[in-house]
């Protein structure tokens, strides 16, 4: 423990460019084994010949919620501590791709993420000027660092067993409210955004607004992903100038 | 806007966002809100960085940047919109900036995909020294991913500036035009909430989106 101990705080924020090097082939794996090297170089030394297979493995495929992968990283320095065998190793990191990915996404992608946008669309629309978006950076800053601090720490502790770990650690339950409070701030920011946006802009061309919204939203139903409101509503700015610009 | 200063800070501006999406911290700086009004804040208008930050949030809150999924990248796009339209009125400017923003951050998410090609051919040609275990390898290509995605980022911005810079040169719309994009542009973002506003509800209960819905409507009716 003394060892990660140590190397927790170069390891936290090396995962902050656990995406430094995503491609299709590795996803992760470059990432993870950059952010692996400190603690490795403790565990083993440079020159100890259990190193380079280790950060052989530590830089194979990987692909989890970049939020979470803290967890992984910690059981597999672990389980190379405890001198498992290296297949072993590798079925781990291969194991936990799915469940942390899943959990993570959940968490972040459709949890955290779209809430703290909408709530500080929210307090924007209401007139709180630009404290909302730094109330933003603040909230998801601290706790994404606490989070990988705790979730490496996790790791290390529980090893081979940090699925279980993480699934009976309070992770799942604050994953659920945080897709609620999304759902919840992301609605309730349609109508305040909308008044706000909407002020002082003509009944008539208000209407015509909502007109416009139907149609999108109609269009959205009928065509599926490729009618999506970005396209539809460059295809409607497109019309838009088309009519006025270029036809007499 | 004359002053060379802005220019270039914006650019700085669009890097740091540019690879905080993906590459170095995702801490959010990328979000379009930020980025934007990190960018009103460079050039003095606050109030439209808000306003172009608070569509682009909309829309945004429609995409889920999910593993290997392609979607637009709205950090360096709602920076260049901003740059386009401002000191112009908000009512006027924001439906130009939107609609440069929309477009800009289409094609700004599909250098995403050029770039993880990239990445992936400098792994494979280090392929044996990573076999090997070679910390310096392990290295060198992060070390590459990251500086591409910082150069890719510049360059998005760059484009998207240039074309702002274009547009404040001798570009003028006529005010009606400007007025409907804006109208277009706020509608599309609503909808987009709308949309993954519903989708997130639809893995839970309905009511919890109702609730939601029900929310905004007494919050915009109270203030």
């Amino acid at each position: 423990m003394a060892v990660l101990m140590r190397a927790r705080g170069p390891t936290v924020l090396r995962l902050l460019c656990l995406q430094g090097a995503w491609s299709y082939e590795r996803m992760q794996g470059i990432g993870m084994g950059w952010a692996s090297l400190p603690a490795l170089r403790r565990l083993f030394g440079a020159d100890d010949p259990r190193f380079r297979p280790a950060v052989a493995r530590a830089a194979g495929f990987f692909n989890a919620n970049p939020f979470v992968a803290a967890a992984a990283l910690g059981a597999e320095l672990r389980v190379e501590a405890d001198s498992e065998p290296g297949d072993r190793i590798e079925r781990l990191r291969t194991a936990l791709c799915g469940p942390l990915g899943s959990l993570g996404d959940r968490l972040y992608w459709t949890g955290i993420v779209p809430a703290l946008g909408a709530l500080a669309v929210i307090g924007v629309s209401l007139g709180a000027g630009i404290w909302p978006v730094v109330a933003l950076l603040l909230i998801h800053n601290t706790t994404r660092l606490w989070l990988a601090w705790w979730l490496v720490g996790l790791g290390w502790q529980h090893g081979l067993r940090i699925g279980h770990a993480v699934n009976h650690s309070p992770l799942p339950a604050v994953t659920e409210w945080a897709g609620v409070v999304a759902v919840v701030a992301g609605l309730a920011a349609v109508p305040v955004a909308g008044v706000a946006l909407f002020g002082g802009v003509p009944a008539a061309e208000i209407a015509a607004a909502g007109a416009l919204m139907a149609g999108m939203l109609i269009l959205r139903r009928l065509l599926g992903p490729r009618g999506s409101a970005l396209r539809l509503t460059l295809l409607a700015a497109s019309a838009a100038v088309l009519w006025q610009v270029a036809l007499p | 806007m004359t002053d060379p200063m802005p220019w270039a800070l914006l650019l700085v501006w669009g890097a740091v966002v540019g690879v905080d999406l993906v590459s170095v911290l995702q801490g959010l700086l990328s979000r379009p809100l930020v980025a934007a009004t990190g960018a009103g804040l460079i050039v003095g208008d606050p109030a439209m960085g808000l306003a172009i930050g608070t569509v682009l949030e909309l829309f945004a809150l429609d995409v889920v940047p999910i593993g290997a999924s392609r979607y637009p990248e709205f950090g360096p796009a709602g920076i260049a919109a901003v740059a386009a339209v401002a000191g112009t009125p908000v009512a006027g400017g924001l439906g130009v900036g939107v609609v440069l923003a929309l477009a800009l951050g289409v094609f700004s998410g599909r250098t995403m995909h050029v770039l993880r090609r990239l990445n992936g051919a400098v792994t494979r040609r280090a392929a044996p020294a990573l076999a090997r275990g070679e910390p310096g390898a392990v290295a060198r290509v992060q070390l590459f991913g990251v500086t591409a995605d910082l150069l890719r980022a510049v360059l998005v911005t760059g484009l998207g500036l240039a074309l702002a810079w274009l547009l404040r040169s001798g570009v003028t719309l006529p005010g009606d035009l400007a007025r409907n994009l804006g109208l277009i542009a706020v509608s599309g973002g609503l909808i987009a909430a709308v949309h993954g506003g519903l989708q997130r509800a639809a893995g839970r209960a309905f009511r919890i989106g109702v609730v939601g819905l029900a929310a905004g409507v007494a919050v915009a009716w109270l203030f």
